[in-house]
């Protein structure tokens, strides 16, 4: 008994030892997945000021994309301004594009103000942004590093845990 | 790869990890095991009202969190310990393998959804191995097992405090159930 018990844990640990062995001896760390740059663009703010995505180089971006009649980005949206709260002293930004061509400028004022976003939102009136960054179903959020590669493209609501982890993976 | 798009929304290959493993242990194991995940996937669900109470409309789209992990985990866990027994006796001598046997199989599942054929290899290889051990499976050895998961994640630098301690209560469950078969007999 006490043998076979000594041979599986051979056997075990061996496979271990043995698989990692190989590994390490055979693939040299590939870079981190092909990654893509992220288009720049500028856009208007709710509050006037022109904003672009390259002002925010060397900084984490996370880039969401929302509407005023969606329901999963209202759903999400508390989730967004404790983010940003968490964030503001840290080098991560949070911008919301409103896709404005299939909304209005006057609902993105009021759903701003009922949920107290403190945030910038910025106006794809032409909707030229969304169609760049191919937002099909919204909310869509990319999270871009400090170099400008996007990192992950999230399509659903997001709820700030999970924001934090894909803030934390990169 | 850590979200796959699916129906037009994200999914964290976790899930698909973890609902994968329980779907293929399912197809051998009584209704206890079910009945367990059941109550771990509708506290982890639902116990986001009790973090976000405010915002109900999130419970939609959202869960539970890490908070709500460990809410259901030991929901569970209290089903499986105190509840299951007495309705499916079976569980006496399949908790014990099952919960070792879960561990190494969501490893499997989840290194291959992200690519790591290596470490697909390796867990699924002691994983077959467990599974041809289960009729002799120990208090040693399952102990054992759960070290060399533990060194394996190590190895391959994937060991998270969250992952650590999650194990941890499944092998203490089935730690809890190896024992209790053997002094029965």
């Amino acid at each position: 008994m006490v043998k076979k018990i000594t041979s599986i844990v051979i056997l075990a640990i061996a496979i271990v030892l043995v698989a990692f062995a190989i590994a390490n001896a055979m693939y040299k760390k590939e870079k981190p997945e092909s990654t893509e740059q992220a288009a720049d663009f500028t856009l208007e703010a709710l509050d006037g000021t022109k904003i672009s995505l390259s002002d925010f180089k060397g900084q984490k971006v996370v880039l969401n994309f929302w509407a005023t009649w969606c329901p999963p980005c209202k759903a999400e949206m508390p989730h967004l301004q404790n983010f940003h709260e968490n964030n503001e002293n840290s080098d991560v930004k949070l911008l919301a594009v409103n896709l404005t061509a299939s909304d209005s400028v006057s609902n993105a004022v009021d759903f701003v103000d009922a949920y107290e976003l403190t945030f910038p939102v910025l106006l794809d009136v032409d909707g030229e942004v969304g169609q760049l960054y191919e937002v099909i179903t919204i909310p869509t959020t990319y999270f871009i590093d400090e170099d400008g590669n996007i990192v992950e493209k999230f399509i659903g609501a997001l709820d700030e845990e999970t924001m934090e982890n894909i803030i934390d993976s990169y | 790869m850590t979200y796959f798009q699916l129906f037009g929304i994200s999914i964290p290959a976790l899930w698909i990890a973890v609902l994968g493993t329980a779907f293929l242990i399912s197809l051998k194991i009584d209704d206890w095991f079910g009945n367990a995940l059941f109550i771990y996937v509708l506290v982890w669900k639902f116990s986001y009202v009790l973090f976000y109470w405010e915002s109900i409309l999130g419970l939609l789209y959202f869960n539970g969190g890490i908070k709500g992990h460990w809410l259901g985990l030991v929901s569970s866990a209290i089903y499986i310990i105190l509840l299951a027994p007495k309705k499916y006796p079976s569980i006496k001598v399949q908790a014990g393998i099952v919960l070792l046997l879960y561990m190494y199989t969501f490893e499997t599942i989840f290194n291959l959804l992200q690519r790591d054929f290596l470490f697909t290899i390796i867990q699924g290889g002691i994983a077959c191995l467990i599974l041809s051990l289960r009729k002799k499976l120990k208090l040693q050895w399952v102990i054992l097992f759960f070290m060399i998961e533990l060194l394996t994640l190590s190895l391959q630098h994937t060991l998270t405090l969250t992952k650590f301690f999650t194990f941890s209560m499944f092998i203490f469950i089935s730690i809890l159930f190896t024992i209790k078969e053997r002094t029965n007999g």
